[in-house]
C-alpha cells in the first residue's frame, strides 16, 4: 500500500528547486516568449499557471503558492496589497522606475499601460465630437455605442477611475447615459465591439487602444481595424483613463531573489520593447520607442503627438474603494441588458 | 443580488435552454427512431456516426460557427444571441438523447406493436399510446441531462456573449468579488433542473413504466418507400454535416496548415498532461463509484453510505466553477504545506474536482447494472461458497462488465473535454489540451487551435463509438 502511495505521489510531480513560480491572469502566448528568454539569460526556470478566471480566488486561498503574481489589471494587485498577500521588493533597478508606476510601499510595479478610449467608424463619425468620455452619453448617439460587459475588469476600472476624478453623480450620469446609448446588450471582447462598428451595428465602441495593433496583425480582423479610428478622450482636460498591468512579489520566501530578477526583467529595456512593439501597449520606462502603429494612433487629435497622449494616472489605491458603488450603479441600470 | 439582474440572466438561460432542449430532443429522438426502426442505405454507418458529435466540445462548435458568421464563409444568422446559442448547444448535445433513446427503442418488444395493431390502432395512435409512454422515462432523463449540461455550460455562452446564470456566476465571483451573489446564482441554476425533474415525476406518477422482463421479440426493421428513405438520408446527412463533417473537415485543413507552419513543440506535453489528469480521475471515479454502488446494494446497515451518493449528485449538479472555488477554500483549511502540495505541486485537487464533478455518470451506470442483476445471485454465491471478495470478482464483476465499460466510457468522454475545473485548479506547469484549445478559441484564433482540437476529439472518438456499440449490445442483451 505504501509503495502504491509513493508511486502515486511521484507520478503527480513535484516542484523543482530554484524555479520561479508565476500566478497570472494574462494570456500565455503573451508571456511565454519573455519567460523563455529570461530562462535562457539567467538559467532560472519559470513555471507559470495561467488562471484567466479565478486568479484572485486562488491567490486568496493559497497566497504563497507562487513567487510572483502578474495581472493584466493592476487593481487586482492593489486588492492583494491591501489584504497583505504581497511583500515589498528590494531592488535598485526597480527604484529607477517612475513613481507613478510603482506602489509607494513597493508592493508592486506597473509593467505597461494602455488607454481605454473610443473606436469610431471613420465613414460615419466626426472624431471631434468625441473629445470627452461624457460625449458618448449624448442622446445623438442613441443605439450607436458598443461596449463589453459592464462588470468586466476593464470597464470596472474605467468606472472606478471616473468615480475618483468626477465623483459619484457624474459617474452615475455617465453609466446611465452610456447604457441608454447602447446599440446592443454588452457582449464579446473589445475587438468584438470594433467588429460591430465595422458591421455597422454601432458607430462607436469603447476599448483599449492596443487591440488596434492586434487586429491589424491578423488577416481576418484587419478590415475591422481599417474601418475605425481611435480617439483618446479628455485630452484637453485631465487625460485619458488607462488600464495598467502590474506584477508583485507574493509573501512566499522560497525564491525571492529569483522572483525579483524576473520582476526586474519585466521592466527591462528588452521586455518593455517587447511589450511596446509586439503587444502595442505603452512602456513604463523612458527611451523605449512606441510601435509604429501606436505612433499613428489618434493622429487627428492635436494634443496627441506620435501616439503620445495625456494619461490620467490615478493612484491605484484610490480606485478600488469605488468598486461597490460602481457595482450598485451597474445593477441599478442592469447595464448588461440593452434598455 | 438585485432581482432585475438575476431575472435577466435567468431569462437568457431559459432562452438558451428552450431551443437547446427542442433541438436536442427532436434531432436525438428522430435520429434514434429512424436508425432503430427503419431500413435505409448506410443505416449501420449512420448508427455510429450519429454518436460522434459527442466528441465535440460544445464551445468548439460555438467558436467554429461564430467564425463562419463573422467571416461570411456561409450565410448563417447571427450566432451571438441566446436562441442561437441554444441551437448550437442543442446540436452539440443531441447525442445525449440519441444514444439512450436508440437503446431504449431497440429494447421494446415487437409484441406490443403487434397487439396494438391487432386492436386496430393506426400507426400514429400506436406511437402515441404504446411507444411514447414507454419512451417517456428515457426522454425525461435525456432532457434532464441536456438541461444540466446547458445550465453548467460556460464556454459556449461566454464565447457567444450571452449572459446566462453560469456567466453571471463567473462575473459575480471573479469580477465583482461577490461570493454571496455567485452562491445565489448557483443555487438558482441548480434548482431549475430539479424543478424540471420534480415536474416530470409529478406528471408521470402512477403511469407505470413497467418493462416486462420476460423475453421480448426484436423489431424487424421497417422497409420504407424510396422518398422516405431519401428524406431520412438527407436529414441525417445534414445533421451530421452541421455537427461533424464540416467542422471536422475545416479543423483538419487548419491543422494541416498549422503543422506545415509551426513545429508541434508543446503538443506532446499537453497531451501528456491531459492523459495524466484523465488517468487518475478515471481511476478514482471508477473505484469510488463501484465501491459505493456495491455498498448501497449490499446489507441494510451499509446504507449509511448513501449521503456519499448525494455528494456525487451534488458535484454534478453544482456549476463546475463553484465546485472549483469550493475546493480551493477547502484546501485553505488544510495545513499550508499540504494545501500547497495538493493544489500547486500536484494534480490532486484537480483530480478530486474531476471525480466529484463527473463520478456521478459512473455511479449511475454501475448502479443501473447492479439493479439489473437478479437478487438470487446472493443465494447462488452462498451455494457456491463464493462470499466476499471472491464472489465479487468471480460472479458480480463479470456480470457487471457491460455497465462498467459504459461507466468508463462516459467518464472518459466527459473528462477529456473538461474545462472549467482545470481553469481554476490547474497546478503549475499544467497545460491540458482543453485549456490550450479554449485559450485560442477565446482569442478567436480558431485556426491555431485546430490541431489541439483534433487531438482532443481523436482521444474521444473511439470511446464514443465503443459506447454506441455497448448500448446497442445492451439492447440486444435484453432479448
Amino acid at each position: 500500500m505504501r509503495r502504491l502511495l509513493l508511486v502515486f505521489i511521484s507520478s503527480l510531480g513535484l516542484l523543482q528547486a530554484g524555479t520561479v513560480r508565476v500566478l497570472t491572469d494574462r494570456t500565455e502566448t503573451h508571456l511565454e516568449p519573455l519567460f523563455a528568454l529570461f530562462e535562457r539569460n539567467t538559467g532560472i526556470e519559470v513555471e507559470a499557471v495561467y488562471v484567466k478566471k479565478g486568479m484572485m480566488s486562488r491567490f486568496e486561498t493559497r497566497p504563497t503558492e507562487a513567487d510572483l503574481v502578474i495581472s493584466k489589471t493592476a487593481e487586482n494587485l492593489e486588492v492583494a496589497r491591501k489584504k497583505g498577500w504581497l511583500q515589498p521588493y528590494s531592488s535598485g533597478a526597480l527604484d529607477q522606475i517612475s513613481k507613478q508606476f510603482t506602489d509607494p510601499e513597493k508592493a508592486y510595479v506597473v509593467t505597461s499601460y494602455r488607454p481605454r478610449g473610443f473606436y469610431f467608424a471613420k465613414d460615419r463619425v466626426n472624431p471631434e465630437e468625441l473629445s470627452s468620455y461624457m460625449s458618448i452619453t449624448d442622446p445623438k448617439w442613441k443605439e450607436k455605442v458598443a461596449i463589453r460587459s459592464g462588470t468586466h475588469s476593464y470597464n470596472m476600472s474605467l468606472f472606478c477611475q471616473m468615480m475618483e476624478t468626477e465623483g459619484p453623480e457624474k459617474t452615475r450620469e455617465f453609466i446611465k447615459g452610456l447604457h441608454q446609448n447602447l446599440a446592443r446588450s454588452p457582449q464579446g471582447n473589445d475587438r468584438a465591439q470594433v467588429q460591430a462598428v465595422y458591421e455597422k451595428k454601432a458607430d462607436i465602441s469603447v476599448g483599449n487602444s492596443y487591440y488596434m495593433g492586434i487586429m491589424m496583425s491578423r488577416d481576418d480582423q484587419k478590415a475591422w481595424a481599417e474601418s475605425v479610428g481611435v480617439v483618446f478622450p479628455n485630452q484637453d482636460a485631465k487625460g485619458s483613463y488607462v488600464m495598467r498591468s502590474a506584477a508583485g512579489l507574493t509573501k512566499a520566501n522560497r525564491n525571492v531573489d529569483e522572483a525579483t530578477k524576473l520582476l526586474e526583467f519585466l521592466v527591462s529595456d528588452f521586455a518593455q520593447t517587447y511589450f511596446s512593439k509586439s503587444l502595442h501597449v505603452y512602456p513604463v520606462i523612458e527611451g523605449v520607442e512606441l510601435s509604429e502603429l501606436n505612433q499613428s494612433l489618434a493622429a487627428h487629435q492635436p494634443e496627441v503627438e506620435k501616439g503620445q497622449f495625456k494619461a490620467n494616472m490615478i493612484p491605484l489605491r484610490a480606485i478600488d474603494e469605488h468598486r461597490e458603488a460602481v457595482i450598485e450603479i451597474l445593477n441599478e441600470v442592469n447595464f448588461d441588458q440593452k434598455p | 443580488m438585485p432581482w432585475a439582474v438575476m431575472w435577466s440572466q435567468l431569462k437568457n438561460t431559459l432562452l438558451v435552454l428552450m431551443p437547446a432542449l427542442l433541438i436536442a430532443l427532436s434531432c436525438g429522438s428522430l435520429a434514434a427512431w429512424w436508425v432503430a426502426r427503419y431500413a435505409f442505405p448506410g443505416r449501420s454507418v449512420f448508427s455510429v456516426l450519429l454518436c460522434l458529435p459527442f466528441a465535440f466540445p460544445p464551445y468548439l462548435l460555438a467558436a467554429f460557427y461564430k467564425s463562419i458568421y463573422h467571416h461570411n464563409t456561409l450565410p448563417i444568422p447571427n450566432v451571438e444571441h441566446p436562441v442561437a446559442a441554444g441551437v448550437i448547444l442543442g446540436l452539440s448535445l443531441f447525442p445525449w438523447v440519441y444514444l439512450p433513446m436508440k437503446s431504449q427503442i431497440r429494447m421494446q418488444s415487437a409484441a406490443y406493436e403487434d397487439v396494438a395493431a391487432t386492436l386496430g390502432l393506426k400507426a400514429v395512435e400506436r406511437f402515441r399510446r404504446v411507444h411514447l409512454p414507454l419512451l417517456l422515462p428515457t426522454l425525461g432523463l435525456s432532457s434532464l441531462l441536456v438541461s444540466m449540461e446547458v445550465f453548467s455550460d460556460f464556454g459556449t455562452v461566454s464565447l457567444l456573449g450571452v449572459k446566462t446564470l453560469s456567466v453571471g456566476i463567473h462575473d459575480a465571483m471573479f469580477n465583482m468579488f461577490r461570493a454571496d451573489w455567485a452562491a445565489q446564482l448557483s443555487l438558482l441554476g441548480a434548482a431549475l433542473p430539479l424543478v424540471g425533474l420534480a415536474a416530470f415525476a409529478l406528471l408521470t406518477r402512477r403511469k407505470g413504466f413497467y418493462q416486462p422482463s420476460n423475453r421480448s421479440r426484436e423489431h424487424q426493421l421497417t422497409r420504407c418507400s424510396l422518398p422516405v428513405q431519401i428524406a431520412i438520408l438527407i436529414s441525417l446527412t445534414l445533421l451530421l454535416a452541421i455537427t461533424l463533417f464540416y467542422p471536422l473537415a475545416m479543423l483538419c485543413r487548419w491543422a494541416w496548415e498549422q503543422v506545415k507552419r509551426v513545429p508541434l513543440r508543446d503538443l506532446p506535453e499537453q497531451l501528456f498532461d491531459s492523459l495524466h489528469f484523465l488517468f487518475w480521475c478515471f481511476l478514482l471515479s471508477m473505484a469510488i463509484s463501484l465501491v459505493l454502488a456495491l455498498l448501497l446494494r449490499g446489507r441494510r446497515e451499509l446504507r449509511i453510505w448513501r449521503p456519499l451518493s448525494w455528494v456525487l449528485a451534488l458535484g454534478y449538479a453544482m456549476p463546475a466553477v463553484m465546485l472549483a472555488i469550493s475546493l480551493l477554500f477547502l484546501s485553505d483549511a488544510l495545513p499550508e504545506v499540504l494545501g500547497d502540495w495538493i493544489l500547486s505541486e500536484s494534480i490532486m485537487l484537480l483530480v478530486l474536482g474531476g471525480t466529484l464533478g463527473y463520478a456521478c455518470f459512473a455511479y449511475v451506470s454501475i448502479q443501473a447494472g447492479l439493479f439489473a442483476l437478479s437478487p438470487r445471485l446472493d443465494d447462488l454465491q452462498r451455494v457456491l461458497g463464493l462470499t466476499g471478495m471472491a464472489g465479487l470478482f468471480r460472479i458480480r464483476l463479470p456480470l457487471l462488465k457491460r455497465s462498467l465499460a459504459c461507466a468508463a466510457l462516459l467518464l472518459l468522454v466527459n473528462l477529456a473535454k473538461e474545462l472549467p475545473l482545470s481553469q481554476v485548479l490547474q497546478p503549475f506547469g499544467f497545460q491540458s489540451l482543453s485549456l490550450r484549445l479554449f485559450s485560442f478559441a477565446g482569442m478567436d484564433l480558431l485556426e491555431e487551435s485546430a490541431l489541439y482540437a483534433l487531438v482532443m476529439i481523436g482521444l474521444v472518438l473511439y470511446p464514443v463509438s465503443l459506447l454506441d456499440r455497448l448500448l446497442d449490445d445492451d439492447a440486444y442483451a435484453h432479448d
